[in-house]
């Protein structure tokens, strides 16, 4: 035997050597299957702790703090038919501009977020996502004006001459404009925001939604002196962009984050009732396993 | 089948097959006609063989289209095909073609290999080389020309030497026997080892002269032969040939026709022995030849899991186009209610030309049109997006793993036999998991069940038993000269009273020396080698001679042995042998001593038979005789209760004159015409009477190691055995008994022997009565079936009754069944029961079931190589099949299961999340994932976690899977992987895929990055996550709980389970993040869409606190259901590991039930089989010895007469020229002559 380990360790040996050897196969615990393992046994035993361990922090802390931020929405959508019913073209000047009150409970420190919100809006749509340029978007100057990608169509060029950049989502670039005013408890005195202290996002060119009903960052209010106080306050929007006519909808919001990011209830509320359950059925099945021992 | 049809027409085609259709009727064959205008021979195939299915040039094409005739490879050829039209491409083909060039890859490449070995084995068989008589190539000292085999035709002359193999099927012309005789050995066509004799015809014998050319040189007539053969066309019957010669021979002018049978045959694939050279032309050739028409064809052997994956192919199939039905009406729905007035943002694409015929006017374009031109393109795109349902690469995978388990197997130490220096091997990879199913075993008994090797183990003389000692004989001292060196015997009473000349003990030993028809040959060395027709009557020849009576030679009317008590040889006349027959079950000689003086002896008569019909034919009129039939029969019981086989010994003295007198009306009833059988037995009546009994012997028919315990353990497996033997009925009987498979508890066994369908259908109906009546699961029954009522039994109107009753029973043995025979029974289990066979044998009979079975199982032994050729596996011993099926066999079926039912939860939980998706994009066939993440999913993620689970995983150790064959059952009742589990894992990857989706869905809709800790570059803060984020949530969430999934699946975690489960979930995040980076990005922009994702997502908890959550909800849930019934319905492998982990934890070790190894139940005489006059040999042994054809004379045996010379022997004189033909016994080919013969 240990001649024949020998010779299988000695690679450069010769071959007249291996010939010899007896066909008995290796004894290595891989060829023999007797590698070393754990076998673990599930028992109640084994188990529960570990259901019960994941559980308490996460119940207590992430719905804390997910129910923690503040934020405002508002729907101005309703308010279009007031002030015009048709769509307008883009890039054109505003056609209308609707206005819209809104009340802040709570003071929102900076930095507050602005968004604007769609609902049945399909951006998922797969020709939807498709409908742009990569090696457009990425190029040269001199190689876009010659070209642009099949799957633009029907954005791809108006005549012979190519859109840059071309395709449904670039031309579907939300265009609508606000602005946020404060007004006095009568709601009749308002002060504009300050510009100088909103920041525009840099718009990641290929993040579009994942479902229909979406919002996107707008702008940011940064400064520290920008806290928005509780109090009534009025939106104006320069009404651009259509989506009453697919039974859309358009929401402005305005929210702060933590360290978890924007609220989000269903986080912490899923937590919390998934940690409940799992004590419910660990209990049970302590109770069951218990019975079951006893009887043996 | 027309895709077998149509494959063979492509083979065909490749390999430049002559379009020749077999539908000749009648073959007729010009010999020597090599440079003759006699095209006829020209039409017959040639003698090149091949089994290999491959050419160089054929290889690819061939290769590629048995692949693509799987139905998985063919849906995903035409799903690439689907992906390269841009309109419904809803994934790039690159998706499909990365993982299905890797999953062909890996097949072509092994079966390229494969094939290569074929062409090897191939060429080493064309290129052997053998002597012909080429009248176009011939000189004048050298006839004959050396040619290789493969150039071989029909017509030629060939030479075949002792000791070759036959080229090809041949007519014998003339051999180097004085006789014409020749004799071969047929173990490689019909496993039968003992040598047959074949005769050439006269007339073409006289072609030849042995005498004056002893090497077979002068062959000038031969080169001359023109004779014209007509016989039947190449057919797969070996024991049949008729044909005739029709030549214009010397003597006369006219030309003769000479029938021509099987005797004058030698058939390729048998090899010639005991004569210097033989002559034969060529009749039939390579493919034509018995041998490979009897090869048959090889089917592909599919295993029941195969078939049930093939049809859940096609349900999944069912289910996809269902799905895409589904999600087509969606679309169509979506884009009436909503796309199309979502046309501002999102054009519909085949409104054009409806918009422009119309143009806008009152007249609106047809409603609906483009819907449903878009939702029909729609369908496509969904079949095409959710394609992942059909794992592509499931059947890879399931090949690496059985490819695996098959060296786990090749590996085993345990299966090694160090006595061959042979481990069990699996020659074919594809069947493992069926080891595991196994519910009929057939098979073979000589060389599988027993060694095929008799010793004389006990005896009986005059009511003393002998051989139940301890110590063994000192043969040295009594018998130096003449004992056998592995002969033992463990009683040394018995030499003693030899050696002080006891009567009986002489009588006994003097009978067994006499009474046989074995042939003496002398080695070189002076030694005698017997050669039996029957190990049994061997062993006993041999016992004789090693106690000191040596048969020393025979001629037809002496019989020399040499009494090593008084030293001396002493010569025997021959007056008769009254021949064995299977009524008689005895056998008789009549000898008459020759003094050394030339004074003759008492008449003695001296029988041997099987207990029953030699005790009825005693003297019962002494005090002493009956107390010898009373001890004997004790005796008798005992050893049958010891599994032995036994013989009654007795003689008579018989008065001159009366022998004169039957000797006469003997004579008369030989010669008679009508009814001389009647007539024989009468005139045998007459003088096997009043015979006084001598004893019984005791002849161990040796079974392989562990073959009792072997069949005990696999009966508790559930598996049923059924014995297929050449061998006659009552050694059948008796083997079944010594190996345990009938037992004593056994309430019934029942023999069917009936010799017509009628008397077999009444037998059967008749048995089956009995079952019912006495039917109770307790109650076990034997059924033993001879091969002449099988035979009827596989009649279509009787195998009814048949299987009714041989399913019912333990323990079927067949016995004197043909091959096809044995491949018969084992086609009709196969065919009427949905179970598993599996066939067992080591000689070449057993390959037509071997490989007819679902598994065919080969010995490799010392009877050739043919069955392990044939076999799927091979190993060393049968007692390994125990660990072959039980332990490897288990585990394969235990881990292929696992591995399917998680292979296709991991592809159902990917690819249902689009199908989800579906109800939020519109039916739009837009796809959740990022393309490599669909590319790659199933070649890198989440492949070696499962290869891992499919080729580590065990359940319970080897030794519990032994010591629990109950274990096994699982595997007969598919228990681990049927429809229901399918389902069930279906069902669980829709649970799976909506808390994937749904879960993550709802946090993201609303979800927004986080401020960066300590970071002004706070880009991220505050933005909402995109499509991009939520695919590679999901994805991750994906990845890891499928990961987790196999984890929790696996039972036995190696290090390298470890290593490849946590390894694929690193591999995923590690691949992610390098593909989504922006230099990736930089240098491929079109390849990798998905930039930034990565970093985006990497320091926001909500993604990470997401794909917690959405383990958490899957995992516990998962877990408590798996401890839920493990507390409430454990299974039987928990049961043993629980209660193995007990006895761990307390530290005390119980004692496990252990089975008793030993084998050979010691069962009480109460129901014992009788005694079996075991010979296998058939009647007319006699009358060639007495003839005188077989002991007649010969050139080579020179030596043996100087030998005998020189030990002082008068030699008989030469018996008379024997005109006597040899006449073959009806029944059979066995003519099992092992041929030395003595000389005058």
């Amino acid at each position: 035997m240990s001649d024949g380990v020998r010779n299988r360790n000695n690679t450069g040996g010769s071959g007249s050597k291996s010939s010899i050897r007896s066909k008995k196969p290796d004894n290595s615990a891989f060829n023999q299957q007797r590698l070393l393992a754990w076998q673990p046994v599930l028992t109640a035993k084994s188990v529960l702790p570990f259901t019960f361990t994941t559980h308490p922090p996460t119940l207590a802390d992430i719905t804390d703090v997910s129910a923690d931020e503040k934020s405002c929405k508002t729907i101005y959508d309703e308010l279009i038919d007031t002030f015009s019913s048709g769509t307008a073209p883009n890039g054109n000047p505003p056609t209308c501009i609707c206005k819209q009150n809104f009340e802040i409970e709570e003071t929102m420190n900076t930095p507050i977020f602005a968004y604007y919100r769609l609902t049945n809006y399909y951006q998922n749509h797969r020709r939807y996502v498709k409908s742009r340029d990569d090696t457009q978007l990425l190029a040269e100057k001199s190689y876009i004006c010659t070209e642009a990608d099949g799957d633009c169509s029907p954005y791809d060029k108006i005549g012979e001459r190519p859109i840059a950049p071309c395709g449904a989502i670039a031309n579907s670039l939300f265009n609508d404009t606000f602005f946020i005013r404060r007004c006095g408890d009568a709601g009749v005195q308002c002060t504009a925001l300050q510009p100088d202290n909103i920041i525009d996002p840099t718009d990641a060119n290929g993040f579009n939604a994942a479902f229909p009903t979406f919002r996107k960052l707008y702008r940011k209010i940064q400064d520290n002196g920008a806290d928005l106080q509780p109090g009534n306050y009025e939106l104006l929007t320069y009404y651009n962009y259509p989506v009453h006519r697919f039974g859309g909808g358009k929401f402005f919001v305005l929210a702060t984050t933590s360290w978890i990011g924007g609220k989000n209830l269903f986080l912490g509320w899923t937590y919390a009732i998934v940690g409940g359950i799992c004590l419910i059925v660990m209990l049970f099945l302590l109770c069951i396993s218990r019975r079951n021992h006893n009887r043996d | 089948m027309p895709e077998n049809a149509m494959s063979s027409f492509l083979f065909k085609l490749l390999k430049g097959h002559k379009g020749k259709e077999s539908t000749e009727t009648q073959r007729t064959i010009y010999a020597n006609a090599r440079c003759g205008n006699k095209h006829e021979n020209f039409k017959h195939a040639h003698n090149k063989i091949r089994t290999s299915k491959y050419t160089i040039i054929s290889y690819l094409p061939i290769n590629l289209y048995e692949q693509f005739t799987r139905l998985a490879n063919a849906y995903f050829a035409i799903l690439i095909i689907l992906q390269c039209i841009p309109v419904i491409s809803s994934l790039e083909p690159i998706t499909t073609i990365i993982p299905l060039v890797i999953v062909l890859g890996i097949t072509a490449v092994k079966d390229g290999l494969d094939d290569l070995n074929r062409h090897r084995s191939d060429r080493s068989v064309n290129n052997r080389i053998v002597e012909v008589l080429d009248p176009t190539n011939m000189t004048e000292e050298n006839l004959l020309t050396k040619e290789k085999w493969m150039n071989i035709r029909t017509g030629d002359i060939i030479k075949i030497k002792q000791d070759e193999s036959v080229t090809a099927d041949v007519l014998l012309l003339s051999t180097s026997d004085p006789h014409h005789l020749a004799y071969i050995e047929t173990a490689e066509l019909d496993g039968e080892t003992n040598l047959k004799v074949r005769n050439a015809i006269q007339a073409t014998g006289n072609l030849m002269d042995p005498e004056t050319d002893p090497d077979g040189l002068s062959c000038y007539k031969l080169a001359a032969f023109d004779g014209k053969i007509l016989c039947e066309p190449p057919n797969n019957r070996l024991d049949h040939f008729v044909g005739t010669l029709s030549w214009r021979n010397d003597s006369g002018r006219q030309e003769k026709r000479f029938p021509l049978s099987n005797d004058n045959i030698l058939l390729r694939g048998t090899t010639m022995r005991n004569v210097d050279w033989a002559f034969g032309v060529v009749i039939f050739a390579g493919p034509d030849t018995k041998l490979m028409q009897n090869a048959g064809k090889t089917y592909f052997k599919r295993t029941s899991v195969d078939n049930f994956l093939n049809r859940l192919v096609v349900y999944i199939g069912g289910g996809l186009i269902m799905l895409a039905v589904v999600s087509m009406v969606g679309h169509i729905i979506f884009e009436m209610y909503h796309g199309d007035h979502f046309q501002a943002f999102l054009p519909w694409e085949f409104i054009d030309e409806c918009e422009r015929k119309t143009n806008m006017t009152q007249d609106p374009c047809e409603k609906g049109i483009p819907e449903l031109i878009s939702g029909s393109l729609i369908f496509w795109s969904y079949i095409i997006v959710l394609n992942t349902l059909v794992p592509i690469s499931l059947y890879v995978s399931v090949e690496i793993i059985r490819l695996g388990q098959s060296y786990f197997i090749n590996w085993d130490r345990q299966m090694y036999s160090p006595l061959k220096d042979q481990c069990a091997e699996a020659r074919k990879t594809t069947l493992n998991e069926e080891l595991g199913q196994v519910q009929y075993i057939f098979s073979d008994k000589t060389g599988t069940l027993t060694q095929n090797i008799m010793q004389f183990k006990m005896c009986s003389i005059s009511g003393l038993v002998y051989g139940n000692q301890s110590e063994p004989c000192d043969f040295d001292t009594f018998n130096p000269r003449w004992y056998d060196h592995e002969f033992t015997f463990n009683d040394n009473r018995l030499l003693a009273a030899l050696s002080q000349k006891h009567q009986k003990e002489k009588e006994f030993f003097t009978l067994l020396a006499l009474n046989h028809t074995v042939m003496p040959e002398y080695k070189d060395d002076g030694n005698i080698v017997y050669q039996a027709q029957s190990p049994d009557e061997g062993a006993l020849v041999k016992a004789a001679r090693c106690f000191g009576f040596v048969f020393r030679s025979r001629s037809p009317d002496t019989i020399t042995i040499y009494d090593a008590t008084q030293d001396q040889n002493i010569i025997f006349e021959l007056l008769q042998i009254l021949d064995f027959d299977n009524v008689r079950k005895r056998m008789s000689v009549i000898v008459r001593k020759i003094e050394p003086d030339g004074t003759k002896g008492k008449i003695m008569l001296y029988c041997k038979g099987a207990d029953m019909t030699v005790m009825e034919r005693l003297r019962e009129t002494t005090d002493e005789d009956l107390d010898v039939i009373e001890q004997t029969k004790v005796h008798l019981d005992e050893f049958s209760a010891e599994g032995l086989r036994t013989l009654c010994l007795a003689y008579r003295e018989i008065d001159e004159e009366w022998f004169d007198k039957w000797n006469q009306k003997f004579t008369d009833a030989a010669c008679s015409i009508d009814n001389r059988e009647e007539k024989l037995c009468a005139s045998y009546e007459e003088i096997e009477q009043q015979m006084i009994l001598l004893g019984a012997t005791a002849v161990e028919d040796k079974l392989q190691e562990d073959v009792p315990a072997t069949i005990a353990n696999l009966g508790r497996a559930g598996i049923k055995l059924w014995v297929l033997t050449g061998d006659k009925l009552e050694t059948a009987i008796n083997i079944g008994y010594s190996c345990n498979l009938l037992t004593d508890d056994m309430l019934d066994v029942f023999i069917v022997d009936g010799e017509s369908s009628l008397e077999v259908k009444r037998e059967l109906l008749r048995n089956f009565e009995t079952l019912c009546q006495k039917c109770h699961p307790d109650n076990d029954y034997g059924l033993v079936i001879t091969g002449h009522a099988l035979g009827h039994a596989l009649e279509p109107d009787v195998e009814h009754d048949l299987l009714k009753v041989a399913l019912k029973c333990k323990a079927v043995i067949c016995c004197r069944v043909t091959p096809l025979q044995k491949a018969k029974v084992v086609q009709l289990v196969k065919r009427t029961q949905a179970a598993v066979t599996l066939a067992i044998g080591d000689g070449a009979n057993d390959v037509s079931m071997i490989k007819e079975a679902h598994i065919g199982v080969g010995i490799s032994g010392e009877e050739g190589t043919q069955a392990v050729l044939a076999s799927d596996y091979s190993i060393a011993q049968f007692k390994y099949l125990e660990r072959l099926l039980l332990v490897h066999g288990r585990w394969s079926y235990f881990r292929m299961c696992r591995f399917l039912d998680y292979f296709f939860y991991k592809n159902f939980a990917f690819t249902l999340i689009h199908f989800w998706f579906a109800f939020l994009c519109g039916f739009s066939a837009a796809n959740v994932y990022d393309q490599w993440m669909i590319t790659i999913y199933n070649v890198f993620f989440t492949s070696f976690p499962p290869l891992c689970l499919g080729l580590l995983d065990k359940d319970v150790n080897d030794k519990m899977c032994i010591l629990n064959p109950s274990l096994y059952r699982l595997g007969q009742a598919q228990k681990l992987f049927n429809l229901r589990i399918f389902l069930y894992s279906v069902l669980r990857a829709v649970i799976t895929s909506l808390i994937l989706f749904f879960v993550p869905m709802c946090i993201f809709m609303e979800a927004t990055g986080n401020e960066k800790w300590g970071m002004t570059d706070n880009d991220s803060d505050g933005m909402t996550f995109g499509r991009q984020a939520f695919a590679f949530l999901v994805a991750t969430c994906l990845v890891v709980i499928v990961n987790l999934q196999v984890a929790l699946d696996t039972a036995y975690w190696t290090l390298i389970n470890h290593f490849f489960i946590w390894g694929s979930i690193l591999l995923y995040f590690a691949l992610h993040f390098f593909m989504y980076s922006n230099g990736v990005y930089a240098l491929f922009p079109w390849m990798f869409p998905f930039v930034g994702v990565g970093r985006f997502v990497i320091d926001k908890p909500v993604f990470w606190l997401t794909l917690l959550l959405t383990i958490i909800i899957y995992v516990i849930p998962v877990l408590a259901f798996r401890l839920y019934k493990s507390i409430t319905k454990p299974t039987d492998a928990e049961k043993i590991r629980e209660q193995r982990y007990k006895q761990k934890r307390r530290k005390q070790k119980k004692p496990i039930s252990y089975i008793s190894r030993r084998g050979g139940s010691q069962r009480p005489g109460t129901q014992r089989p009788g005694s079996s006059y075991a010979f296998s040999h058939q009647r007319g042994f006699a009358d060639l010895i007495m003839s005188g054809r077989m002991t007649s004379k010969r050139r080579r045996s020179r030596s043996t007469i100087n030998h005998l010379a020189r030990a002082g022997l008068s030699l008989p004189s030469s018996p008379k020229q024997t005109t006597v033909t040899f006449q073959e016994p009806q029944e059979s080919d066995a003519n099992h002559i092992r041929g030395e013969r003595l000389v005058e």
